[in-house]
């Protein structure tokens, strides 16, 4: 019965003690382990979970969001030779807080700081502690959101800890304690589809719950003597700064990885990967190839590469450190408030460069590059934050996916921040022109909120996966149109789709139609829609301005 | 029998009517087209103006009036119509040189403490208020220092606020650097403005009319009573028909002083813009 196997989560290796007493404690250098294992079992899953994304749009995934904050939790403890388990699981907890990412990673994030909490001072935990933290982390968890949604991460987390307190009343076995937490775990998540209908439509389970579910199955297979080591290079390769500066024509990174599987076409792999960037290098047989590429956009073969077969020694190296320091540069030049000086500062997230432009022009003091996909980390909003030179500081999210993590702001730093929950760009460009220098910060945040509410936002993008969903089916490529969030058409080019969004929401009743369009569209494009909408909506202003954002043909407003 | 002489600029806005009626001496400012020169008020009305300025190329050259206007005008009350002293308010000093065109035409006469000059800190009927003030209580047998009194009680409660149509007049007029980074360049950005002691600045900026003119109202309104206040538009009737409704609960349409913007305001906000000058109440 592996129920009872003897499991060794301490400092020696498992097989050393397999044959032994069942484990009855847990030290830092044990948690360790099992936060190694957990992560390196969540890398294999990365893919699998980004698939259950039940929104067609591309948005930052969930299994890589949570893959970048395990990660960073990590490395705060990599290198740690603590003994004391309560120390580790407040490393854990900062590093995890430092890299969220997304609102699962946020979620996660918190769960080790609960979990942290109930291990403060202690040195190392047994099976009654570990359920005592365990349902800590999911009550910290269900706190750090405003409106818990059942049916998620929240509550796989929840029965989960729940199923650790039933078994460490009988058992003082932690492995045991611990396969009782997976296989409720695992339970849960196949409930998430009845608790929340919007999964059940698209077929999927809940994608962060199943991303808790990964991590904890990783700690248990390691604990019955698996081993899954975490790849350093990747680990190193993702560092977060790299990561997030955005690949530009002739800036890129230097990918590299190699795939294995059965019956690989090196041939068309070649031909494949050469056309996503530079100097390809793609060699190997039918079981195993290696790929080298320099591409502005690390993900497209990386992605392509997983849906092969499984991917190793993963690395992405960002090519000219250079530039990055140019952009450093030129995130921290020196912000021109020239009205009111330091009175009330404001970060927001854009997408492109042309967005930064219009954000920089309206007066934001500090702009995080970000948005759809690329989901920065609550450390990155964290440094834009103190950066900014005033004590009061506003800040706009623009996505939804993002609120969360600009939250988190708040406690890890010692201004004022207020966050206005913007789930667009056009409701960021509305608060931020409504942001008032002479009222004090709480007072513009309500302001800044309004203001935001008061603009019909639309989204074009293509559909990066099939769904069923609000009654509508749609195909992968298919060119689909949001408003205010909510997917409501969709066809075959942008320029109709955009046209038809313009007229669900009725724009021959507002004043004003902007138009950002995307790198995916060239000016001459921006214009054709810009023409056909000044033609049928020859009493409104029509604005159009190179947005330059990824992956969104347009990104309209209308007001 | 009036004692005190009551002298403006024609930056002033005052309708010639009411300056006739109140006996205010108005001196025009010059304003340049090209090679044209024309006495504001005089030979160009707000409309031929508004058809200059949008049907020129170079933004025209407002200029303060020559410093033997003045003397005229000072001359002509002190030893014709035999005023004891004369009251002289005039547009902001930091965007005009009148102030000392005014006070330099004083210093030429045997007694220049007989004339005092005063800056407003206001442009418009922003500073037309504190002249028609001013004027009134000439009228009623005011002394010199009385209606100067009055005057610089006057001026704190003065307000002009104004929505900006287009940002091209400031662009033109080298303007705009100062608000550049508030405005944002980017999108038809519709600032609201305020002139407070004759400092222009941006308090709010929003992208349609119709918000604009609702944030007028909402700043209308916080102004608590209000004595008198005029409705201005640099060639936006339209627009300022429909802030005159709106502004009627805030202030009785009656009394409303409904006015084109003459040259100087014009050249500052630019056409299409509208705005509102005020008086509030003393205990407003």
């Amino acid at each position: 019965m592996t129920e009872h196997e003897t499991t060794a989560v301490g400092g020696n290796e498992p097989s050393s003690t397999r044959h032994g007493a069942p484990t009855q404690y847990c030290d830092g250098r044990g948690l360790k382990r099992l936060i190694g294992a957990g992560l390196a079992w969540l890398e294999r899953h990365q893919q699998a979970i980004n698939a259950l994304n039940v929104y067609p749009v591309p948005d930052g995934d969930t299994g890589t969001n949570m893959l970048l904050t395990m990660q960073s939790a990590y490395q705060e403890i990599q290198d740690s030779p603590e003994d004391e388990v309560g120390i580790i699981a407040q490393k854990v907890a900062h590093g995890a807080l430092m890299g969220a990412r997304g609102n699962s990673g946020v979620i996660l994030s918190q769960i080790f700081r609960g979990f942290a909490r109930t291990l403060d001072g202690i040195e190392a935990f047994d099976t009654v502690v570990l359920a005592a933290a365990l349902r800590e982390a999911a009550a910290t968890a269900y706190k750090g959101v405003i409106k818990p949604v059942e049916g998620t991460i929240l509550t796989v987390a929840r029965e989960a800890a729940e199923a650790a307190v039933g078994a460490a009343a009988s058992s003082d076995d932690l492995g045991y304690v611990l396969a009782q937490v997976v296989r409720e775990a695992r339970e849960s998540v196949t409930r998430t589809p009845s608790l929340l209908p919007v999964l059940a439509e698209a077929g999927v389970v809940d994608a962060g719950g199943q991303g808790l579910h990964i991590i904890l199955e990783g700690m248990l297979r390691y604990s019955r003597g698996e081993q899954y080591t975490v790849d350093n290079e990747l680990a190193a390769a993702m560092d977060l700064h790299d990561l997030h500066v955005e690949g530009e024509e002739g800036y890129g990174y230097d990918v590299q990885f190699i795939i294995q599987g059965e019956r690989l076409d090196v041939e068309k792999i070649r031909e494949t990967i050469a056309a996503m960037g530079d100097s390809a290098l793609v060699v190997g047989d039918s079981r195993a190839v290696k790929v080298h590429v320099h591409t502005p956009e690390p993900g497209t073969p990386i992605n392509y590469g997983a849906g092969l077969g499984s991917l190793s020694r993963v690395t992405i190296e960002n090519m000219q450190e250079q530039y990055q320091e140019f952009i450093l540069s030129k995130a921290q030049k020196p912000v021109v408030q020239p009205e009111h000086p330091g009175r009330i500062g404001t970060v927001v997230v854009a997408p492109g460069p042309g967005l930064t432009s219009v954000f920089e022009s309206l007066g934001a003091s500090s702009v995080v590059s970000g948005g759809q996909t690329m989901n920065p980390s609550t450390e990155e909003l964290l440094h834009a934050v103190e950066r900014v030179a005033s004590n009061d500081v506003i800040v706009l999210p623009n996505n939804k996916n993002i609120i969360l993590a600009a939250e988190q702001t708040k406690e890890l730093s010692e201004k004022n921040i207020e966050v206005v929950p913007t789930i667009s760009v056009p409701q960021g460009i509305a608060a931020l022109l409504a942001l008032n220098y002479q009222a004090d910060v709480e007072a513009n945040a309500r302001i800044m909120a309004e203001a935001a509410e008061h603009i019909e936002t639309i989204e074009i993008t293509r559909a990066v996966r099939s769904v069923q969903i609000n009654g509508m089916s749609v195909e992968e490529g298919e060119v689909i149109g949001l408003i205010n969030g909510t997917l409501k058409l969709k066809g075959t080019a942008a320029t109709e789709v955009a046209l038809d969004a313009l007229g669900e929401v009725h724009a021959e009743d507002y004043e004003i139609i902007t138009i950002y369009y995307g790198e995916m569209v060239t000016h001459d494009q921006a214009e054709q829609l810009s023409e056909e909408t000044s033609e049928r909506y020859p009493e409104q202003e029509t604005e159009v301005i190179d947005g330059g954002q990824p992956h969104y043909y347009f990104i309209m407003s209308v007001e | 029998m009036r004692r005190v002489g009551v002298v403006t600029d024609s930056t002033a806005d005052i309708p010639v009517r009411l300056a006739s009626e109140l006996e205010i001496h108005v001196v025009p400012c010059q304003v340049f087209f090209g090679e044209k020169l024309y006495r504001d008020g005089l030979d160009l009305t707000p409309e031929s103006f508004y058809k200059e300025l949008a049907s020129s190329s170079e933004l025209p050259r407002t200029s303060q009036p020559a410093v033997s206007s003045f003397v005229e005008a000072y001359h002509q009350l002190l030893e014709q119509e035999h005023c004891k002293s004369v009251v002289s308010i005039h547009v902001a000093g930091n965007l005009s040189g009148t102030l000392n065109s005014a006070w330099a035409a004083a210093q030429t006469l045997p007694e220049p403490s007989r004339i005092k000059v005063l800056d407003s800190g206001q442009v418009s009927m922003g500073m037309g208020w504190a002249v028609v003030e001013a004027a009134r209580l000439a009228q009623r047998g005011g002394t010199g220092d009385e209606v100067a009194d009055l005057v610089w009680r006057c001026v704190p409660r003065l307000r002009t606020v104004a929505m900006i149509d287009t940002l091209e007049n400031l662009y033109k007029g080298g303007r705009i650097s100062q608000f550049s980074a508030t405005i944002g360049s980017a999108l038809q950005i519709k600032p609201l403005v305020s002139l407070q002691a004759g400092e222009l600045s941006v308090w709010a900026r929003v992208r349609t009319r119709s918000r604009a003119l609702d944030a007028l109202v909402d700043r209308v309104r916080g102004w608590g009573k209000v004595a008198e206040m005029a409705a201005l538009h640099a060639d936006a009737e339209e627009l300022l028909d429909s802030l005159v409704s709106r502004l009627h609960g805030a202030f009785p349409r009656e009394k409303m002083l409904v006015l084109p913007a003459g040259s100087a305001l014009t050249t500052h906000l630019g056409l299409g813009a509208v705005g509102v000058c005020a008086l509030l109440e003393p205990d407003a």
